[in-house]
């Protein structure tokens, strides 16, 4: 075995193991990685992506992806391409396990893709960039720093003078309604105001697209649909590019343009369902339940068990359950 | 005893809660209080002693020889010690203390200069730490004082010398919590530095470091309590340093065993106020850092 082969084994980046442990990556893994680096000269997109269409921000061309751990290959992506155009919203929804979170580490340049390339723009990435945020779902926030000087981290990476960062701080902070707590420590915030901390970090660089891993599944109920509120508000001030994963049908449905329902593993598009509809939207409509119970039907084209506690879709506003814990067509935490 | 209950009522901490607090139970005691948390936490400490004292003076009545000295004969000792100095070999109770502490807090930093940064690697870069945990896990369970007549015979100082087995005694520990730490660093957090495009080197002191501290924390205080044993035990072995370790051999050697007890206590005490010092200072920051205890 070659050194640099077996430096290659080392756990892949960002990625849990399966015995459930975390794991760092290496450096040689990080130097590989090429943080935040851009080619030299913007690499043209292949003649086969949709060469009209001058708004597209982010395309996903045929990626893919297996884990390869102690000989064993785990496909976890066949094979997905996607294009995501300026200012919109496009959630990936699809069953636990599937892969999505896997994507999106793709995407976002934690992991190198097995097959496939993500292009932003007329740039191909390769390793992370501040031109793609990311939101997580545990919030992932410095614990030691103060509200405000999390929101500034990204600012103080790319050496951006400290009077500047404060007052585009005090601005994002804002944005997302924590200026009164500019000052405050992270562990006395709550779910919501953590994340909406986490939001704030992730705008404030102006990525062309903010990655979102589930952002609100640690949410309560309420919480989670005033936090779908205020991301509505945001997008229609900012206008930002939006890759968003969730567990919820009803969250899906309430805040995309497009809603890309994945496959089981091996995953590829099962199905893409265009949401024409402006936001804020109304929940209650038969239109907004007929989408829902369309994309649980081709979620449960999957195999997926369907939690049948409602007897008759029609009887109720609301659409079954598909896998208790698992999807909830309900906008709160999954029961 | 009226006049405890008010001293516990009257709470520094929460004068808003008080007012409130005392217009509604009248007289009660806030069990809440700062205060009242404070007496508690004494009362425990001065029973755990005082059973403490109890049982060495039963083992020394029981035993009735010389080398157990009842408390009250270690309690004279240790004032006239503090008033008179060492009658022997001259010197007082304060240079003894002097001169243990300075070596102590000497071997200490130093361990601490070198032990964190190298933990700090070995946790994030896995060759090092495949290279070099090894060699270091075959020296990690040589008692530190076993290098003491090299390591005086070396530097040719018994101060020098005991120094450095307070250096090896820190230096593990350290290494150890820092390390694990670093490893134990959730990735989400390297992550989100990676995603705003930060370096190795960016992530290395905006994460790494900072979400180390609490495990250096833990660290610095098996450290120093290593460090008070390492201390003693290398005075015990060089003669010319002068410590608290130099007075229990000398009065050893007279078979003053009051006196040696005296010496004994002091050591237990100072150990004690460090490790008491450390473990504050690192509440305060695991509070900081939202660390649950
Ligand atoms: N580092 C890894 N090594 C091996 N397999 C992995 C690794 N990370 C994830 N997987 C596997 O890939 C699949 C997709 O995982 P993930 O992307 O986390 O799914 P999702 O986010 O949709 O729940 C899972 O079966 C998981 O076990
Ligand atoms: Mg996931």
């Amino acid at each position: 075995m070659s050194i640099v082969e077996w430096l290659k084994e080392d756990p892949s980046a960002g990625k849990e193991r399966a015995d459930g442990r975390r794991n760092r990556p290496s450096v040689t893994e990080w130097l590989k990685g090429d943080a935040g680096k851009r080619p030299e000269a913007p690499v043209e997109r292949p003649s086969y992506s949709m060469g009209s269409d001058y708004d597209v921000q982010i395309s996903i061309r045929n990626i893919g992806k297996t884990y390869v751990k102690n000989g064993i290959e785990t496909k976890a992506i066949d094979d997905i391409s996607i294009d995501v155009r300026k200012g919109e919203l496009v959630s990936f929804i699809g069953p636990s396990g599937c892969g999505k979170t896997t994507l999106l580490n793709l995407i976002a340049g934690l992991l190198p893709p097995t097959s496939g390339v993500v292009y932003v723009g007329d740039r191909e990435c390769v390793g992370p960039g501040r031109d793609r945020g990311m939101v997580f779902q545990d919030f992932a926030l410095l614990p030691w720093r103060t509200v405000k000087s999390n929101v500034e981290l990204g600012l103080e990476i790319a050496g951006v003078p400290k009077a500047e960062r404060s007052a585009k701080a005090d601005e994002y902070l804002r944005i997302v309604g924590l200026e009164k707590f500019a000052n405050s420590h992270i562990n006395e915030l709550s779910g919501g105001m953590k994340q909406r901390v986490g939001i704030a970090r992730a705008l404030i660089v102006e990525p062309d697209v903010i990655l979102m891993d589930e952002p609100f599944g640690a949410l309560d109920a309420q919480t989670r649909n005033l936090m779908q509120a205020q991301l509505i508000e945001i997008l229609k001030n900012t206008k930002q590019t939006i890759i968003f994963i969730t567990h919820s049908v009803d969250e899906a449905v309430y805040l995309s343009d497009k809603v890309v329902v994945l496959t089981k593993r091996p995953t590829t598009v099962n199905e893409v369902v265009e949401i024409p509809w402006s936001r804020p939207r109304n929940r209650t409509t038969p239109e907004f339940n007929s989408i829902k119970r369309e994309i649980v039907e081709y979620l449960e084209h999957e195999n997926v068990m369907v939690d049948r506690c409602h007897p008759s879709p029609l009887e109720s506003s609301a659409v079954p359950a598909v896998m208790p814990g698992h999807f909830s067509s309900d906008s709160g935490v999954s029961t | 005893m009226t006049g405890l209950k008010a001293w516990l009522m009257e709470d520094i901490g929460s004068s808003k809660d008080q007012e409130h607090q005392s217009a509604k139970n009248g007289r009660a005691v806030d069990k809440d209080s700062r205060r009242y948390k404070l007496c508690v936490n004494a009362a425990y400490v001065a029973i755990s002693i005082t059973m403490l004292v109890v049982t060495w003076y039963f083992i020394s009545w029981y035993v009735n020889k010389t080398v157990i000295p009842t408390p009250m004969e270690t309690w004279d000792a240790l004032v006239s010690f503090f008033e008179n100095g060492d009658s022997t070999a001259g010197g007082s109770a304060w240079s003894y203390i002097r001169s243990s502490f300075g070596t102590l807090l000497k071997g200490f930093l130093l361990a601490l200069v070198f032990a964190f940064p190298v933990g700090l690697l070995l946790g994030s870069v896995n060759v090092l730490d495949r290279l070099f945990s090894p060699a270091l896990n075959v020296l990690r369970p040589i008692a530190p004082v076993a290098w003491a007549p090299v390591l005086i015979i070396l530097l040719q100082s018994d101060a020098s010398g005991a120094m450095m087995v307070v250096f090896i005694g820190a230096f593990f520990p350290i290494l150890t919590t820092v390390s694990f730490g670093v490893k134990k660093i959730d990735v989400n957090l390297i992550n989100a530095t990676k995603v705003l495009g930060a370096s190795w080197s960016q992530t290395f002191f905006k994460i790494t470091v900072p979400a180390s501290i609490p495990f250096l924390m833990n660290g610095i205080k098996t450290a120093l309590g290593i460090g008070w044993m390492c201390i003693v035990s290398a005075e015990l072995y060089a003669s010319g340093v002068g410590g608290l370790g130099n007075y229990i051999t000398n009065q050893a050697g007279l078979g003053a065993w009051p006196q040696v007890y005296a010496g004994i206590v002091i050591v237990g005490v100072l150990g004690l106020i460090t490790v008491l010092v450390a473990d504050y200072i690192s509440k305060v920051l695991n509070k900081k850092w939202g660390v649950e205890e």
